[in-house]
């Protein structure tokens, strides 16, 4: 039986205990892409593996979070009071490497888990060929540190091997310990909250609850998609490959239908899988679906597993979209994610004109440094390039901020500075990059390093050859460019995704991409 | 936290106030509370918002207050020239390359999942940024040299410009100044009349875009709050004015015009320093432990005290972090005037959209067609027309209205009128529930062992079951909860902060203490010096540190010894494992600690005595009701309870739950099975 009122009161009740665990999280972590850009997500899950409520700060953790779950719990067969599991793979329910979850089961008064509570975040280095471990793989044992569900503490005794074994694996192991002490600590608290619930309101009450609240936003979803025009849609757009110094374009197409309260993604005829780091596990392109169907709901309805029950996502196997073992995934997430929502997008923009926006700057503009400070000591450095926002028929575009599945904060430059061998000259807004149209696409953002050691970058990036599309007689963003600037002041422009090393004294610019316009001007 | 008195000024100053005045402008009426040897007066004026100064002008003159009196005043000038953008045409100038950090931000969007939003203008716009050819590096060594002559330039451009006000935020200005006040000083020479705020001044902490937003927000707001300020010390017949701070201290005029940025959110500050003042007068400091809970229209505002005031330094206003010391209080959009909807998932709702001022909720019979938080407090009985109508309105009328309205929400989610009524109240102390919730559990403290200070027009009404659902076992009804605001001012002490960037680790400071000496010296004399210039030469001084694991990002704030050795700082230093572990429950001390920021408060305690009431043991006596409401608790059956008058009740009384105590500005609901007794101060606490 479902009550209006406890209804929205279990709301809060669920999402506080969700937020509490990020703020814990974000609160103690130690590597700069956790504490400073917010790169993680808290849930909790209903003992059967369905979410109950998010805390996300990141969308591509959207569909990805209740997968990992799911696999967890294929892979874990006896669940004891106090057990930790962690895990990375992205055939067993990771994304990337880099991403690490950590599951931890909830006992109210059973012998099987009542709930789980679960983290995920980006740490910053996981080992593999390249610091910061998104390398420009072509199968996954180059990537990093593969860790399959397995658990890190047993009835609250840590494996002290495992976390051996795994500290030694990566480049900046104090740093990781830190991070992973931070997981546990949000576990710890989410635990607890869940332990207090049951005590004040019952196991009945607040599972009965958990369940009423998917019914709830189920029912927000299905109001919401009946609303939609009916009909269907096709799509395409381009992921850029570098082979060889040759540009290979890589094909992403959706046909949307959309029919009463259902809606169907159908990405068959999108390319197969390939030796590159640009492949995607089936989550990563059903956290992009997710994410455009969330946009598309009301602002405040609540995320859990109810929100996508009336959602169908078709992928082929084996295909860029649903990879397999042992293909290399590490921009899967971070880059074909967010070509997904682009594609999407487009093909929405036929169905429903006035709601869906131009293309945004379709890439996270992936920065990795590493190396040795003069202590000795390895360094690895991770972070994200804001950029323009597509033009939409009512407004225009936001300049100098993340789009679709990525929401990071950027590490302040101060910060930065005094703890990495290198400096920022400039953080500046591009003018001139967005779009042109009756609303104008917002600006990309020019940063620019300077190299004080001799260290390795890397760099995932995407839309340096094919612009962020404008719409309507709106007109295209301005591709991003990725700049070496030589000590002889000499400029050299990088390819989208490189990994090279860079001396003393040299300076990497990133322009990133604007966003396209919207309408004639 | 702050404020543990570790040192007092030989300098005594024993010399007790005997008259002082709180003024508190609010967007409807300006509150007075005036003491003069011993007693209180209280009145209200309408406010004017043209000119605040017009109602404080004709209060002080009802009031007949004499120029020696002290007056404090908290005002909203810098708060609103924020929130409505009204602020001075001001400039900012940066290191090169970096004008466009204020426009950039933290480079996230407001919203995660919104396809089309509104962009976020920053506070000085494109055309008013500029950047200067220089730049420091992380240990402070400069590596691009200040060229004087390009100042110079940029003066002529900004004079051009007819800027009014400038902030100057150089990278790394936090561990080098130099920069910063070398343009300074150049720019001030050329534009003498124009205020200038430096970053390294305002708030020197690392992190650039904090940092710029800060500095950017005091230059905004510090003409008009200076002007705002001249016309009331010229308007007014009182020299001593003095105003109130976000941080709950007091600061004079001088300060206040220069720091403006330091009163932006001092809106909600007076409560709760009324409420820990007025406690603290009963017990000792260490004992008072309490959650303020102000209830308004719109917004809720909550505060938690466990032996002083707790404050933070992560504001917000108007979507701008602002990292000044503020009391920490965190505010939820649910107040009476909250709207209850049905949304799309059939759940009930209440706000964040209010019924505000006008039509207001149906009841006030003013064409208000949606049920509110009052609605629900009235069909449920809690609430009765003739509290806050006046006499001569068509109550048959409004009572019609507001049972129609809430029988069309009834239907809505299928329960009975009452049902209704009972689950928007619900729903409302849910949200505020999150809200104390965000400030106890989650710092890691037990409400259960606090006491709820409830205030606001409509705090004492949900006090009762807000405190049941905390477990909280006794709330603390003050004498006069609706201007607890100008209260809070008559008590508030007059204190300052400045902090100073260490950014060292404990192990570097036990080699050498006086890297972490000298700085904390540095401010503490500072602040000293303007201290004596205002004439308060009776003072305590008390230090905090800002601390972490090395490699962590948010500090941990730890109350300080006043003197500088290996001692104190391997003190400070388990201290921090200690917060660490209760805040996070865990610590690691085998991890390096750094110290961030020490931050350095003065404060002279408000000396004003307290009212004069006498102490001796008054005998219990049970007092019986003027007259009885029928109110429900649950839908089934109504409950007969009786009205007390608050006005009627003297020290000693004591009388149970259930009632309701009205008085002028709100009413109390004490549910079944607290016990209510009326102390010597005719506060009443309320205990089960």
């Amino acid at each position: 039986m479902m009550d209006a009122i406890t209804l929205e009161i279990y709301r809060h009740r669920f999402n506080g205990i969700a937020e509490e665990m990020g703020l814990t999280l974000k609160r103690t972590a130690y590597s700069p892409n956790i504490k400073e850009r917010e790169d993680f997500s808290c849930a909790i899950f209903y003992g059967t593996g369905k979410l109950v409520a998010q805390a996300a700060h990141i969308p591509v953790h959207l569909g990805a979070m209740p997968d990992c779950i799911e696999k967890t719990l294929a892979a874990i067969d006896v669940w004891q009071e106090n057990d930790v599991v962690i895990l990375n793979d992205p055939f067993e329910g990771g994304t990337h490497l880099p991403d690490i979850t950590m599951v931890s089961p909830v006992f109210l008064d059973s012998d099987l888990p009542d709930f789980f509570v679960a983290s995920r975040a980006h740490h910053a280095d996981i080992g593999g060929m390249t610091p910061g471990s998104l390398p420009l793989s072509t199968e996954i044992f180059q990537e990093g540190l593969i860790i399959p569900p397995v658990k890190i503490h047993q009835q609250g005794v840590p494996n002290e091997s495992l976390l051996k074994l795994i500290l030694r694996n990566v480049r900046t192991p104090d740093e990781r310990k830190g991070d992973l002490s931070a997981q546990l600590a949000a576990h710890a608290t989410g635990e607890r909250r869940i332990h207090d619930l049951c005590e004040k309101y019952g196991k009945k009450e607040i599972t009965a609850y958990a369940t009423n609240l998917q019914n709830y936003s189920e029912r927000m979803a299905t109001a919401a998609i009946s609303s939609w025009p009916d009909g269907s849609a096709v799509a395409e757009d381009f992921l850029e490959f570098v082979d060889q110094d040759e540009l290979k374009l890589i094909r992403i197409i959706v046909k949307i239908t959309k029919a009463d309260d259902k809606i169907c993604f159908d990405f068959a005829g999108s390319d197969k899988q390939g030796m590159h780091a640009l492949n995607a596990v089936r989550s990563i392109t059903k956290s992009a679906c997710y994410y455009v169907v969330r946009c598309l709901l009301d602002d405040d309805i609540p995320d859990n597993d109810g929100c996508f029950r009336n959602v169908e996502i078709i992928t082929e196997k084996e295909s860029l979209l649903d990879a397999s073992a042992p293909h290399a995934v590490a921009a899967g997430n971070v880059e074909t994610s967010q070509r997904i929502v682009d594609v999407l997008l487009l093909a929405l923009h036929k169905l429903m004109p006035d709601k869906i926006p131009a293309a945004s700057q379709g890439s996270m503009n992936n920065l990795l440094i590493g190396g040795t400070k003069p202590n000795g000591k390895a360094f690895s450095y991770y972070e994200t390039i804001a950029g323009g926002t597509g033009a939409g028929a009512h407004k225009d575009g936001l300049s100098g901020v993340h789009s679709h599945m990525t929401n990071t904060l950027n590490t302040p430059v101060e910060a930065l500075e005094m703890n990495y061998p290198f400096r920022i000259k400039r953080y500046q807004l591009r003018g001139g990059s967005g779009g042109e149209g009756k609303h104008r696409g917002g600006e990309g953002v020019i940063r620019e390093y300077e190299i004080l050691l001799p260290c390795t970058i890397t760099m995932l990036s995407e839309r340096r050859e094919t612009a962020p599309w404008g719409l309507c007689g709106g007109e295209n963003g301005k591709v991003g460019r990725n700049i070496l600037i030589t000590t002889e002041q000499e400029e050299i422009i990088l390819p989208s995704k490189f990994s090279r090393g860079f001396k003393a004294g040299e300076c990497l610019r990133i322009e990133t991409p604007g966003g396209g316009g919207y309408g004639d001007f | 936290m702050p404020n543990n008195p570790t040192l007092s000024s030989p300098l005594a100053n024993k010399k007790n106030k005997t008259e002082i005045l709180g003024v508190d402008v609010g967007g409807t009426f300006t509150d007075f509370v005036w003491l003069k040897n011993g007693s209180t007066k209280i009145i209200k004026e309408l406010s004017t918002p043209e000119d605040p100064s017009k109602a404080i002008l004709k209060g002080i003159e009802k009031l007949q207050i004499s120029t020696g009196c002290e007056l404090i005043h908290g005002s909203t000038v810098a708060t609103n020239s924020l929130l409505e953008r009204q602020g001075a045409k001001t400039a900012l100038i940066t290191s090169k390359g970096f004008k466009d950090v204020l426009a950039i931000g933290r480079q996230n969007r407001p919203k995660l999942y919104s396809l089309e939003q509104e962009a976020f203008a920053p506070l000085i716009g494109d055309d008013l940024r500029f950047e200067l050819d220089e730049r420091i590096d992380s240990d402070g060594n400069i590596l691009s040299a200040i060229d004087e002559d390009e100042i110079r330039q940029l003066a002529k451009t900004l004079k051009k410009m007819d800027v009014e006000s400038i902030a100057i935020v150089f990278l790394f200005s936090f561990i080098n100044p130099a920069h910063e006040i070398l343009t300074k000083n150049v720019l001030q020479g050329l534009m003498p009349d124009i205020n200038i705020s430096i970053s390294s001044e305002i708030l020197p902490e690392y992190r650039e875009y904090e940092r710029s937003v800060t500095t950017a927000i005091n230059s905004y707001v510090q003409p008009v709050v200076k002007k705002y300020l001249e016309n009331l010390q010229k308007q007014l017949p009182i020299n001593n004015i003095r105003i109130m701070q976000s941080s709950g201290g007091t600061i004079g005029i001088d300060k206040a015009s220069r720091q403006a940025a330091r009163l932006a959110l001092s809106g909600p500050a007076g409560g709760v320093v009324g409420a820990f003042k007025a406690v603290k007068s009963k017990k000792h400091a260490d004992k008072v432990k309490l959650i303020t809970f102000d209830m308004g229209g719109t917004s809720t505002d909550v505060a938690l005290c466990s032996g002083n005031i707790s404050r933070s330094s992560e504001g917000n206003i108007a979507g701008m972090p602002l990292r000044l010391p503020i009391i920490d209080i965190h505010t939820v959009g649910a107040g009476g005037g909250s709207i209850a909807w049905v949304d799309r998932g059939g759940a009930l709702r209440t706000g964040p959209q209010s019924a505000g001022a006008n039509p207001g909720p149906v009841c006030y019979n003013r064409k208000g067609k949606n049920i509110t938080v009052t609605d629900a407090n009235l069909i449920s009985g809690r609430l009765a027309l003739e509290d806050f109508l006046p006499a001569e309105s068509n109550f048959p009328e409004a009572t019609a209205n507001t049972s129609r309205a809430m029988q069309t929400l009834a239907t809505k989610i299928n329960k009975s009128e009452i049902a209704t009524a009972l689950g928007v109240l619900k729903v409302a102390n849910a949200k505020m529930e999150r809200a104390i919730r965000r400030v106890s559990i989650e710092r890691g403290f037990d409400p259960r062992e606090f006491t709820l200070i409830p205030f606001g027009g409509a705090g004492p009404m949900h006090a009762c079951d807000i405190a049941e659902n905390m477990e909280i076992n006794c709330i603390l009804l003050l004498a006069n909860p609706g201007v607890l605001s100008a209260t809070g001012m008559t008590m508030a002490d007059s204190t300052m902060d400045k902090s100073i960037a260490i950014m060292k680790t404990v192990d570097k400071l036990l080699e050498k203490p006086t890297l972490l000496e000298k700085p904390i010296h540095l401010i503490q004399q500072k602040l000293e010096q303007e201290f004596k210039q205002s004439k308060i030469f009776n003072y305590s001084i008390s230090t905090e540190l800002d601390m972490r694991y090395l490699g962590q990002s948010f500090e941990l704030t730890v109350n300080f010894s006043s003197t500088v050795d290996r001692t104190s700082i391997k003190q400070v230093e388990q201290a921090f494992h200690a917060e660490h572990l209760e805040r996070y429950s865990f610590k690691n001390e085998n991890s390096a600690v750094e110290i961030v920021n020490a931050r350095v408060w003065i404060k002279a305690e408000n000396t004003m005595p307290p009212k004069s009431i006498s102490t001796q043991k008054i005998p219990k006596r049970q007092v019986s009701a003027t007259n009885q409401r029928e109110i429900w608790f649950d839908s089934d059956k109504a409950t007969t309870v009786e009205i007390f008058k608050r006005e009627t009740l003297e020290a000693g009384d004591c009388f149970y739950g259930p009632a309701l105590l009205v008085q002028y500005d709100t009413t109390c609901l004490i549910k079944k099975g607290w016990k209510c007794t009326v102390d010597n101060d005719l506060d009443i606490w309320i205990k089960r």
